[in-house]
């Protein structure tokens, strides 16, 4: 008996040992990343993509997704052909488990499009479109905030925060949306409208083309309507010529905010600091934050540093990384099946509480498997950076927001 | 009422201000292009292009010896007619005899200028803060911002010189005459493909030109050509091919009708007034408002 114990042990030992290597050799989650790393936004997909290999790198250190490695592969995408052909490439040559993606909202509609197709599932962290996850399509959701999460803090921040130190109940506030007249910009100054409509506030929405040689029509009736707070949703030519243009005319409504951009060096040297000072811009959060709202923030932003040896660029990467790391969980809660069922199964089951994520993300899918608890916040150009000013709860220590209306 | 009336009459004079700085802005984009197709009959689509590197150029002047831009356009835009001068004999001169050819080797040129910068930038917006771009005069009561005036003057300053250069110089009175008649240019012993080299090459340094001086009032990117080339060929137009005049009074044509559209009707709807515009004076005059005759077949027609 004892011979047949000790013989049973050792057989049970050994073969443990042995499934433990074949799950090791064979097991490799590869997950196809969709951004564009050439073209026009090859900076910010480039930095998308080294974010979603940093938490690989971070997750492998660790042993990887239930003991297996996790390996990104890059497909480059600067139009819907480009992205159809990329999705193509990593579902059949490189045999992808799980396609993530995509800086731009009409290269994530075509792309995840492709992966049903090859029944892959689409895992968006970054692009803004509302309607990609009110298309009902069977292998999408989003991670990250959509573009009326971006209105939705606007609204916010104006409701609660700017009408108190404006000295004005809400019902009273005057807002003008400028918004450039593509999709992108039309859909987040509709949703600000409604929202702040809502509250009672008077709006006024007007539209600009980004191409537009000059805004100072757009301006000069900006000016003439005298509103309390100007809201911008532009692209980084045209929100740089408004802005430059305000100064020029010495438009100074009592709170500007910017949405979606408007936070980077650049347009630090394009309108210069005097003019910047107390301006709101609506992102995503990165960096200036408070480390309890967004937990280790500070310490991944060196990570990237350390890794790439140059700073991430805009406040989007960091919010693919976290992407990353809920999709990570998913599969672990799967225990591995990558199929596009047991996926989303999984991701409608996931209830994190904010500040479970570096961002200050949560995980808690809608109906239409977008991430309620993706939040932007806002952030304030002091000094010569921005730094968080509301929610309350992401502020740093001893930093207020500064006084909105300039001498 | 009064009171009423001041700020209506204000901002009047304010969107006449801005048509006539924005007029000088198309116009001066607009010389380069009206000379490279009064004379050597191309559509130069690759124009917005040079605009592009005459920013770039300043931008680099700036980023590298701090040079103001202003002060850089004394390298920028010789460098750029060089380019120009280089380019036509190597790509425009092999196609001189299929005009059709000539529009899609510019349209290739087009894509090969703004991909290289494309890919030496990485497509970033890049902005410049100059002394002059932060300055606004205010001449009674009205606004005028330092950097475009600059660009008003340039515009002057360029097609008065352009005119003179073309009336009064030898050469310049040879460029004429090839963009009369080719042929009869070169019965006369004039060196045509000279002529035309150096007819691009002014051309694009015009460009240049209009590219530096814009470049303290916009954030560069590599698409940026396009933007301001799409109203320059309006302008080219609708103010008559081959004449200088018509360029500089076609581009204020342009910036007026812009300032009150989208002042007074929409700031989206400009561009279509625009284009109504454009067609209206069309439909009148079809080769422009001083265009020669027979200018409108341009292209289209052999050339005699």
């Amino acid at each position: 008996m004892k011979k047949l114990i000790k013989a049973s042990v050792l057989a049970a030992l050994v073969s443990a040992g042995m499934a433990t290597i074949a799950v090791a050799q064979e097991g490799t989650i590869k997950i196809g990343a969709i951004t564009p790393n050439t073209g026009g936004m090859a900076v910010l997909g480039n930095d998308l993509a080294n974010w979603y290999e940093l938490a690989a790198d971070e997750v492998n250190a660790k042993g990887g997704v239930l003991g297996k490695k996790v390996q990104i592969i890059r497909g480059d995408a600067t139009n819907a052909q480009e992205a159809i052909a990329a999705v193509d490439k990593l579902a059949t040559v490189d045999n992808v488990d799980i396609i993530s993606g995509t800086i731009a909202s009409f290269i994530s509609q075509a792309a995840s499009e492709a992966a049903v197709n090859y029944n892959k599932m689409y895992w968006e962290t970054n692009a803004l479109a509302v309607d990609l996850t009110t298309r009902g399509l069977p292998n999408f959701l989003r991670t990250g905030p959509s573009a009326a999460y971006y209105a939705m803090q606007a609204a916010q921040v104006s409701k609660e925060k700017l009408a108190a130190e404006i000295g004005k109940p809400v019902n009273e506030l005057k807002i003008w949306v400028e918004h450039e007249d593509s999709n992108y910009g039309t859909s987040i100054a509709t949703e600000v409208d409604r929202l702040m409509k809502a509250e009672g506030a008077t709006v006024q929405v007007a539209g600009h083309k980004a191409s537009a040689v000059d805004l100072t029509d757009s301006i000069l009736r900006a000016q003439q309507a005298n509103p309390d707070i100007f809201i911008i949703s532009g692209y980084v030519v045209d929100t740089h010529l408004l802005l430059r243009t305000m100064r020029e005319r010495n438009f100074k409504p009592a709170a500007t905010i910017v949405i979606g951009l408007g936070d980077s060096p650049d347009t630090l040297k394009a309108v210069g600091a005097e003019y910047l000072q107390g301006i709101l811009v609506v992102t995503f959060p990165r960096q200036a934050i408070n480390q309890k709202y967004a937990p280790g923030s500070d310490e991944v932003n060196k990570a990237y540093v350390d890794k790439y040896k140059v700073p991430s660029i805009g406040n989007a990467g960091i919010n693919g990384y976290v992407g990353m790391q809920i999709l990570f969980k998913a599969i672990e809660a799967t225990n591995g099946d990558m199929s596009v069922e047991a996926l989303m199964a999984a991701a409608k089951a996931m209830d994190l509480p904010m500040g479970s994520f570096t961002t200050g993300y949560g995980v808690k899918f809608d109906e239409n498997m977008q991430n309620t608890r993706g939040q932007a916040v806002t952030y304030q150009w002091q000094g010569d950076s921005t730094t968080v000013v509301w929610p309350q709860e992401a502020v740093l220590d001893g930093v207020s927001m500064i006084k909105l209306a300039r001498p | 009422m009064g009171f009423h009336t001041d700020i209506a009459m204000d901002q009047f004079f304010n969107v006449v201000a801005l048509g006539l700085l924005l007029g000088g802005t198309y116009a001066l984009v607009s010389v380069g292009l009206n000379l490279i197709f009064g004379v050597i009959r191309i559509v130069n689509f690759s124009q917005g292009e040079f605009l592009m590197l005459g920013m770039y150029g300043a931008y680099l002047g700036y980023t590298t010896m701090g040079l103001d831009p202003y002060a850089g356009a004394f390298i920028v835009v010789p460098a750029l007619t060089v380019l120009g001068m280089i380019i036509y004999w190597l790509v425009m001169r092999p196609l001189q005899n299929e005009p059709m050819m000539q529009v899609f080797a510019s349209f290739g040129l087009l894509l090969l200028i703004q991909n290289i910068v494309l890919a030496i930038t990485g497509g970033v917006g890049m902005s410049m803060n100059t002394p002059f771009s932060q300055i606004t005069l205010t001449i009674a009561g009205i606004q005028f911002s330092a950097t475009r005036l600059i660009i008003l003057l340039a515009s002057m300053v360029a097609a008065g010189a352009l005119g003179l250069y073309l009336a009064k110089t030898t050469f310049g009175q040879a460029i004429r005459a090839v963009a009369q008649d080719r042929k009869a240019a070169q019965l006369m012993g004039i060196n045509v493909e000279r002529t035309f080299m150096w007819s691009f090459g002014i051309g694009t340094g015009l460009a240049g030109l209009a590219g530096v001086l814009l470049t303290p009032i916009y954030t560069l990117s590599p698409q940026i050509g396009g933007n301001f080339v799409m109203a320059a060929f309006a302008v080219v137009v609708l103010g008559g091919l081959g004449s200088v005049l018509g360029a500089f009074v076609g581009g204020f044509i342009v910036g007026l009708t812009e300032a009150f559209a989208g002042y007074y009707i929409d700031p989206e709807l400009k561009h279509a007034v625009i284009f109504i515009v454009f067609i209206a004076v069309l439909l009148i005059r079809p080769s422009g408002l001083f265009g020669q005759a027979g200018a409108e077949e341009v292209g289209l027609r052999e050339q005699s």
